[in-house]
């Protein structure tokens, strides 16, 4: 192909990629790769053509663009089509909250949610836990909306809540210990399965690995015995990991999430537990405080408040970025 | 040369795609060929089209690396099979219809399709 053969496709891909802006860099990718190919046939064609009958199509105002059409009008049509497959905010809702409220009602399973329960039963608010269910809600809705895929979003939240209280609850088990972590190891694989499973089935792959590593590193350490340096390395190595294989995870099998998402999930599900686990029982409290440090105990108590209300302003802001440029886009769609 | 409209575009589509999995260029060169240049698809149509056969489940679509390009392959599932025959068996109804009222003096044109 011609140098000026590909100026004129990437300027038609240019064109055509500015219209679709407003859609998942993962659509987006394969959308343009798809035309990109396309376009390469079909000038190949007219070239043999040209060839054939001696005609020279440089210089005429785009032998391509005469074949394809405007690439505005291309790339708009294929926006609308993709845009159809969004749910509304009304639908997303309106289909979200049965999940939302099944979730809950398996929160309260015998021997899942000791923790919760207890605190419940003694009146107190649970704040860490209404933020992180917030946050995993907020998202699971964000990329129910962006990506069409509802079940797979507000499951995969509801799941890794379950997994989290799971290996929550496990460690709440204070009184009998190898008992209590035996107990409620049905219901953490039960859980993380499920994670897995609907994250793998409907592309919220990223999610669930984000979801999984961050519960997966505190339970290790915790398992461990809460060394400094444990926690240090697996900090370090777990989320590596769980980098490593998203990048080598087929691309149909997660959504377009951003990394900066992804790492504050990781980080919300690593630490959720430690903002959460004082407000628990006074017997877990007392357990807290007798094996940590008091000064390392409050620092990560801060450190995970902290981190989970950056990740809940960073996922509303974002949500509401992406609300703010799919208004701006339908307003200059319908001039 | 007639351009497809939306809708008649779809079942088009289907019916190229009946016959082997393909991907978008090749449905527009099939197509050409086989209807002697009569239906010319506008690729402004074309992706659209297919991309809402994938969203209604009537089509599905896979990337294959062919002599080193990645190339999306579409195909009917079996939903896109039972839409394609009811589809055609309507327009074969309408086409029969459609000419008894054009051929009142009972000369039917029996359109197969």
């Amino acid at each position: 192909m011609s140098r000026s053969d590909r100026q004129e496709m990437e300027l038609f891909l240019h064109r055509v990629r500015q219209q679709l802006a407003i859609l998942d860099p993962v659509e987006q990718r394969e959308i343009l790769e798809e035309l990109s190919t396309h376009l390469e046939e079909v000038r190949s064609d007219q070239s043999a053509e040209s060839a054939d009958t001696g005609d020279n199509l440089e210089g005429e105002e785009s032998g391509l663009r005469q074949r394809m059409g405007d690439p505005v009008i291309v790339g708009q049509r294929i926006r609308e089509e993709h845009l159809a497959r969004r749910l509304s905010v009304r639908q997303a809702l309106w289909t979200a909250w049965p999940m939302a409220a099944a979730g809950l009602v398996v929160f309260f399973l015998p021997g899942t949610v000791v923790g919760l329960r207890a605190s419940l039963w003694q009146g107190r608010p649970d704040p860490g836990f209404l933020l992180v269910l917030g946050m995993l809600l907020t998202f699971s809705f964000w990329q129910a909306r962006r990506s069409g895929q509802l079940w797979t979003a507000v499951l995969a939240g509801i799941s890794g809540m379950l997994s989290l209280l799971a290996i929550h609850d496990t460690l709440a088990v204070t009184s009998d210990w190898p008992l209590g972590r035996l107990g409620l190891l049905p219901g953490y694989i039960v859980a993380a399965a499920s994670v897995i499973g609907l994250g793998w089935r409907w592309g919220s792959f990223r999610v669930t690995l984000a979801v999984l590593s961050g519960m997966g590193t505190y339970g290790l350490y915790a398992w461990g015995g809460g060394s400094l340096w444990y926690a240090t390395l697996l900090l370090c190595l777990v989320p590596l990991l769980a980098i490593v294989a998203t990048c080598l995870a087929p691309r149909r099998y997660y959504a377009g999430v951003s990394w900066p998402a992804l790492l504050v999930t990781w980080a919300t599900a690593f630490f959720y537990p430690l903002i959460y686990y004082p407000a628990l029982t006074d017997e877990a409290t007392r357990w807290w405080l007798e094996t940590y440090p008091l000064t390392f105990s409050r620092l990560m108590q801060m450190s995970s408040l902290l981190i989970g209300v950056a990740g809940l302003v960073i996922l509303l802001a974002a949500q509401g970025l992406a609300w703010g440029r799919d208004y701006r886009q339908t307003q200059v769609g319908t001039r | 040369m007639l351009e497809p409209q939306r809708g008649t575009a779809e079942l088009l589509v289907l019916g190229m795609l009946r016959l082997r999995p393909m991907y978008g260029y090749e449905i527009i060169r099939e197509l050409a060929e086989r209807s002697e240049g009569y239906f010319e698809l506008q690729e402004g149509l074309l992706y659209p089209t297919l991309h809402k056969l994938e969203r209604e489940g009537l089509a599905s679509a896979e990337w294959r690396e062919v002599g080193g390009r990645r190339r999306r392959y579409y195909a009917p599932t079996t939903a896109g099979d039972a839409a394609l025959k009811v589809a055609g068996e309507e327009w074969s109804r309408f086409a029969r219809r459609f000419f008894d009222i054009l051929n009142p003096e009972g000369e039917s044109s029996h359109v197969q399709v």
